[in-house]
């Protein structure tokens, strides 16, 4: 018993630290005193994770398994909310309203992450990814007077209750056909019997449709642009990397624990989705004005990169969640240089110039703009040189190929913006102030992306691992 | 005798019908009705498959018990994002949200 | 006798969930929604699912229900029965839906499902139920609390009026 709440301690910290925030919220706690405490919520569920839970093991009768991998992703989560949260006190929000509530559900949606990757059972997992859903529909539609904002999120709403009821109903055909939700004893079964049946593959389907969404893959990429334009800058750089992330971690999950699945057509199948997901993406990011649609359609294209990785085999494994990695610190970085810089306008104009009236800030996102283009010798480089050569090593040529095209197309988006900040007159010299959190934001993440470019050793070791 | 195939058939065509209404609905709240009739058909799949596979365990009819639990708390959240919308824009219907289009 | 009760509230059940999604007036929408539910407690029943036939009664036609009644009239505009509630693609939408239950009719009748025919016994019945929730699934039905308490503040959040 002991063994099963220990197991979930960082999740019940992270509870608890949200049900205080809100308390804290009610009496009048000013948003960065709230933020503090989130942040201290997210180390102290740190320090709280099961050491031992490298070696597989199970708790609450099968519902989680303990493996190397949940441990790692649980962390992953854990970091990528911390910068969340850092961009969410830095940023200049119209007004104090609601805080409490907005690390709320910050908070809560990390749990829900961390207990979904880390689920042994597909009802764990729908009730998890349902709901960080719920969640995230409400912090898209935060400001409730803003009409962009409630229209994202209804707009979120409305895809994402079709894609978990799409999920859900796959979910009750898997029960049907081996009478149990519990992921090793399908994977068992899966092992004896093959995959052919119809009625399989069109549970396959379906769950895959749920999670694509939250991994914004082709064809289910299209709530993306909408939605992240209309939300809050923080709330939309949280849904870049965590939610994102989560999804390419539950399709591994669900599907690569089966090797009759791996060998049944899942490559082929997701290489062409992957090669759709990048094209799709980039070439829909180059007419924009709107920068937040511009990164928007830009983390579709990255999204595509990543599921490359999935395609090919236990090589493509290790260099997609090495490319997760880095996506999250430049991609929450490139979101955040762009909201510390221009919270209020959109357009790219508002950008011009920004040179002259914010060196530092237009220093880091073009340093994020640069690394999210592949240039050496940023992160960003080695993470898609990675990609390239799993595909390459399991003779994806044509996969590897899109992959090189896709980023000679994206550096011309992303060389735009940089030309406009520092080629084009800006519409005033009034200068940008940035703050304090958010120049820590805007810090780590340049460090991560220079450090890991230049000494990614340590990284690469930890992934072949725990993907052995 | 009632053959388990006839539940599964009931529960494909409510499924059908919800996702009919959800592909052509104009209107938020009729979609989140089409929805709801999706989670019926689920819930009918679940409950049926737990009897007819041996009464030894409740899985089945848990997994009903949260959906019908996760379907109100989603219910919840959608129709006050569809009543915002509404103060704001004075319509629930989806083809007027285009203020994020291209 | 319970094989013709059972026919007539699933035919009963496909007729007003059809009629949910094709009548025009958004009410009256919701009022076959109710009725189709209603039918579903009823097929739960037929499953000697006693407990969640109650509760998708009080849940649901209940609580769900009545949250969409309020909702409905809450965005009510004067006129709406003249605007077009379904889209110009109903026919498309139409042909896509009966594809997918084509599938299924074919995936039903490959599988053994058709065959299997209800074992003796009164299933789980409400003890097991109860055991279940509290042992097995614990966690979910814990984690399921959170899940309420956050849609509840979500709700709070986004619907209330700044003084």
């Amino acid at each position: 018993m002991t063994h099963d709440i220990l197991f979930i301690l960082p999740e019940v910290v992270l509870a608890a630290g949200a049900l205080f925030i809100l308390v804290c919220g009610v009496f009048g706690c000013r948003r960065w005193l709230l933020g503090f405490l989130a942040l201290a919520s997210l180390t102290l569920a740190f320090f709280v994770l099961p050491g031992g839970s490298n070696t597989a093991s199970s708790a609450f009768s099968g519902m989680l398994m303990g493996d190397a991998f949940g441990f790692a992703m649980r962390i992953f989560f854990l970091v990528a909310t911390v910068l969340a949260v850092l961009l969410s006190m830095g940023y200049r929000w119209q007004d104090d309203d609601d805080a409490g509530e907005y690390f709320f559900f910050l908070l809560v949606a990390t749990a829900c992450m961390m207990l979904a990757v880390s689920s042994g059972n597909l009802m764990m997992l729908y009730l998890s990814v349902e709901m960080l859903s719920i969640v995230s529909y409400v912090l898209a539609g935060f400001l409730k007077r803003d009409i962009y904002s409630t229209e994202a999120g209804l707009k979120y709403f409305l895809f994402g209750a079709l894609s978990t009821g799409l999920m859900l109903y796959g979910i009750t055909l898997v029960y049907g056909l081996f009478g149990t939700l519990n992921l090793a004893d399908i994977n068992a079964r899966l092992a004896l019997s093959g995959v052919y049946a119809p009625t399989l593959i069109l549970a396959a389907v379906l769950v895959f449709a749920g999670l694509a969404f939250k991994a914004s893959i082709v064809p289910f990429h299209m709530w993306v642009a909408d939605v992240y334009d209309g939300a809050p800058w923080p709330v939309a750089a949280f849904f870049s990397v965590a939610p994102k992330a989560l999804g390419f971690a539950l399709l591994v999950r669900v599907f690569f624990g089966s090797s009759a699945l791996m060998h049944s057509g899942w490559p082929g199948i997701t290489a062409v989705l992957a090669i759709l997901t990048m094209t799709i993406g980039n070439l829909s990011a180059f007419h924009q004005d709107n920068v937040k649609r511009l990164l928007a359609f830009s983390s579709v294209g990255q999204a595509g990169y990543i599921l490359a990785g999935l395609a090919t085999g236990l090589l493509g494994l290790q260099a997609a969640f090495f490319y997760m990695i880095i996506y999250v610190f430049m991609n929450m970085g490139a979101f955040a240089s762009a909201a510390l810089l221009s919270p209020n306008r959109m357009d790219l104009a508002a950008y011009k110039g920004m040179g002259q009236r914010a060196p530092w800030g237009a220093m880091f996102f073009t340093m994020f703009l640069l690394s999210l283009a592949g240039l050496p010798p940023l992160a960003g480089f080695l993470a898609k040189f990675l990609v390239i050569r799993a595909a390459v090593e399991g003779h994806y040529f044509w996969l590897a190929a899109a992959v090189v095209l896709n980023s000679v197309i994206a550096f011309f988006y992303y060389l735009k913006v940089i030309k406009i900040m520092y080629m084009d007159k800006p519409a005033s010299v009034k200068e940008v102030a940035i703050s304090r959190d958010g120049y820590l934001l805007l810090a780590i993440s340049c460090a991560a992306v220079i450090g890991f470019g230049l000494w990614p050793k340590p990284l690469l070791d930890i992934l072949a691992v725990i993907f052995a | 005798m009632i053959p388990l195939g006839h539940y599964v058939l009931l529960s494909a065509f409510l499924f059908c019908v919800g996702l009919f209404g959800v592909l052509t609905q104009r209107n938020a709240i009729r979609f989140l009705i089409s929805i709801e009739i999706m989670l019926n058909g689920a819930n009918i799949n679940l409950v049926a498959f737990n009897r007819y596979f041996g009464a030894s365990d409740a899985t089945g009819q848990v997994f009903a018990l949260f959906v019908i639990g996760v379907a109100a708390a989603a219910s919840v959240v959608g129709l006050v994002l569809v009543i915002a919308v509404y103060r704001l824009r004075k319509s629930v219907f989806i083809d007027d949200f285009n203020l994020l289009k291209w | 006798m319970t094989e013709t009760v059972f026919y007539i509230i699933a035919v009963s059940l496909c007729v007003f969930a059809v009629l949910s999604v094709t009548v025009k007036d958004v009410f009256h929408s919701a009022v076959w929604l109710a009725l189709a539910l209603l039918s579903v407690a009823g097929i739960f029943l037929s499953l000697d699912a006693a407990f969640l036939g109650v509760i998708q009664v009080l849940v649901y036609v209940g609580g769900i229900m009545t949250l969409f009644i309020f909702a409905i009239k809450l965005t009510a505009r004067i006129g709406d029965r003249s605007i077009r509630q379904v889209s110009q693609q109903s026919v498309c939408g139409g042909i896509v839906s009966a594809g997918i239950f084509g599938v299924f009719l074919i995936i039903i009748y490959a599988n053994q499902w058709n065959d299997m025919m209800l074992p003796p016994g009164q299933g789980i019945g409400l003890n097991g139920l109860g055991k279940a929730l509290l042992t097995t699934y614990a966690l979910p039905f814990e984690f399921i609390s959170v899940l309420l308490l956050a849609a509840l503040v979500g709700a709070i959040v986004i619907g209330k009026v700044k003084q």
